[in-house]
């Protein structure tokens, strides 16, 4: 015999209270991933922007009372080149699932790359004071464009070839409005995209080849 | 190190995704919901005893069933129900193997054999319509094994005049390949699902296998409709056209012979797919939306129509996502070295903050009702699942729309 009519009206109502609250819990339980993602990432960009400060203490501390800074300031360098490089790869996975909204999106990508460039700079000081043989690379791109696509992966794995302690790569998105960046590409006359320019000397504008882009990184490796 | 990328494929595959995630959540809630209001009139409640047992026919198509006949006729033979009030009458629609000559040795018990020229399954059981006698009259598959409980069990639903045919559970027989096994949890879950369907008297098939009918009403509707490719299918749906009931009654158990073969599958599902186009969207589509026929127009016809569009475009989806995974992951890899020299294992970390939890969610949770619909088939079905049988499962849960 068929359920009254009463029950299996209540029945649809009943069912779509559950699924609504199902869904929505969904939907909340995705909003408070993204909400950890992004302090995930400013956690890690907060933690790494604290480095760099000690790590200027610390060369100022040893510039001005004496020490072996080199020996010092290089292995703290290195871990904060390679903390910087996991949060590009992580920043890289989360946008292309569009998982940022939009004003976090800008806010970290604008710290991300001001990060990157006081590191960049400190990575050229460190290289004078030094001398040790390291490699600096800007990595000019745009998003969705298929070269600069192959260009990122030609330096992924000339960087995994020499390890990150003698190549680091600092990759800024040429569509991103930023003053700094601007300045960036005004100064090593960034014309196109990908643009790499190596140890604030050789400019590559265009696709460049791993053929033709390695033997130039590894001359400045084996140089100095 | 490419910096960040955005996918506006990815963002529109995430919103279909969603839709089609709550459509099938809140599909499996509902008949969770009806399971749950069901459950003590399936479990538990005492029917009354039959005492009063209508003349009854039994008509058993047959065309070339030298194989099986002989099994369908002992087991009808061993039927519980009153030897005088019970009529067995054997179609033979042209068969050019020994299938006659096996039922005329049944002759002695009381089984009639009518032959006639090949012209299908449709013009066989109006033919054996004709050559009824019982007030109700039943169909069973030459292929089909009936229990010796079923009729007494479907019977007393025509206590109800307004009952025009009731269907059995129906469970596999052959269940030695894959293929079989697979059929044998599909079943399972469908004797199920048809009795929540009669919960809400929105059951559309009457199966060949074990159906009982009241030959008056059938009589008076124009017999069976011999051009039909699912002429069980629209015999249910003209009922309910005529605003009689089907139901269903879940302790009577038949067993049938299911296609062992890929082709035979194949030819099998083709044929109920063209019945029912033809018979849904076709003969009957003005019980669409049409509040004159209850929740069968306005919630089953919908979904019936629903359904199968969910599970292609469900499918294509997921073809569509593995071509967007091979086109961006794979391809590049292969085409460009430098892609897969790059590649790097990720973390569990970076695993797990890359899921997709607004869609992640309600497909985990849509799985688990899945799986508790199943086992609740299985508990119906008196059998309880083990964590193989779960996993050939997977594609039965989908049925549950």
């Amino acid at each position: 015999m068929p359920l009254p009519k009463k029950h299996y009206k209540r029945v649809f109502i009943v069912s779509g209270i559950i699924t609504l609250i199902v869904f929505l819990a969904g939907v909340g339980a995705g909003y408070w991933l993204d909400r950890f993602r992004v302090d995930d990432v400013v956690s890690a960009l907060k933690q790494n922007e604290l480095n760099l400060e000690a790590f200027l203490v610390e060369q100022q501390f040893l510039d001005a009372l004496g020490g072996e800074a080199c020996e010092i300031l290089e292995p703290r360098f290195r871990d904060l080149s390679r903390n910087l490089g996991e949060i590009g790869r992580t920043l890289t996975q989360y946008e292309s699932k569009r998982i940022f909204a939009q004003y976090d999106y800008e806010y970290l990508k604008a710290r991300y790359s001001l990060l990157e460039i006081r590191t960049y700079l400190l990575l050229l000081e460190l290289t004078k004071q030094c001398g040790a043989p390291r490699v600096g690379v800007l990595f000019f791109y745009k998003a969705d464009d298929e070269t600069s696509i192959r260009q990122g992966y030609i330096l992924d794995a000339i960087v995994k070839k020499y390890g990150e302690e003698k190549v680091s790569v600092y990759s800024f998105d040429r569509d991103f409005k930023s003053e700094a960046i601007d300045l960036l590409e005004a100064h090593y006359n960034v014309t196109e995209a990908p643009a790499v320019v190596i140890n604030n000397e050789i400019i590559k504008n265009g696709f460049t080849s791993r053929d033709e882009l390695e033997p130039l990184i590894a001359e400045v490796i084996k140089g100095d | 190190m490419n910096g960040f990328d955005a996918s506006d494929g990815d963002l529109m595959l995430e919103y279909v995704l969603l839709g089609v995630s709550a459509i099938s959540l809140y599909l499996s809630v509902f008949w969770l919901n009806v399971l749950h209001l069901e459950k003590a009139r399936m479990m538990g409640t005492k029917k009354p005893r039959q005492t009063i047992f209508p003349t009854l026919s039994l008509i058993v198509p047959a065309f070339n069933e030298e194989q099986n006949i002989a099994k369908t006729l002992a087991s009808l033979l061993k039927l519980d129900y009153p030897k005088d009030k019970l009529d067995i009458i054997v179609v033979d629609d042209g068969s050019n193997d020994h299938t006659a000559k096996i039922v005329r040795a049944f002759k002695k018990d009381g089984v009639r054999l009518l032959n006639k020229k090949h012209s299908g399954k449709g013009s066989s059981l109006n033919f054996g319509l004709k050559a009824a006698v019982g007030e109700l009259f039943g169909i069973v598959d030459a292929d089909s094994t009936v229990e010796p409980d079923s009729l007494k069990t479907l019977v007393p639903h025509f206590s109800d005049p307004k009952v025009g045919a009731v269907i059995s559970g129906i469970k596999v027989a052959n269940q030695k390949k894959i293929l079989e096994r697979l059929q044998r949890f599909e079943y399972l879950f469908a004797t199920l699902f048809r009795r929540l369907l009669t919960a809400l008297n929105t059951l559309y098939i009457t199966p060949g296998v074990l159906s009982l009918y009241r030959r008056d009403v059938v009589l008076r509707l124009g017999g069976f409709d011999e051009k039909n490719p699912t002429e069980d299918l629209e015999m249910a749906l003209r009922l309910h056209h005529a605003f009689y009931k089907v139901e269903m009654e879940l302790d009577s158990v038949t067993y049938t012979t299911v296609p062992s073969t890929i082709r035979a599958f194949e030819r099998q599902r083709v044929r109920w797919c063209r019945g029912h186009i033809h018979n849904i969207l076709g003969k009957y589509r003005d019980m669409f939306f049409n509040k004159k026929y209850g929740l069968m127009g306005t919630f089953q016809f919908p979904l019936h129509v629903l359904a199968p569009a969910m599970m292609i475009f469900a499918v294509c989806l997921v073809l569509f996502s593995v071509y967007l995974w091979v086109a961006s992951t794979v391809w590049q890899a292969l085409f460009t070295r430098e892609a897969l020299l790059a590649f790097t294992i990720p973390t569990i970390k970076q695993f797990f903050l890359n899921i997709n939890l607004r869609v992640g969610f309600s497909v985990a949770v849509l799985f688990l009702l899945g799986l508790y619909l199943y086992n609740k088939a299985h508990v119906f079905g008196k059998k309880s699942g083990t964590f193989r049988e779960l996993f050939y499962s997977s594609f039965s849960f989908i049925r549950c729309c």
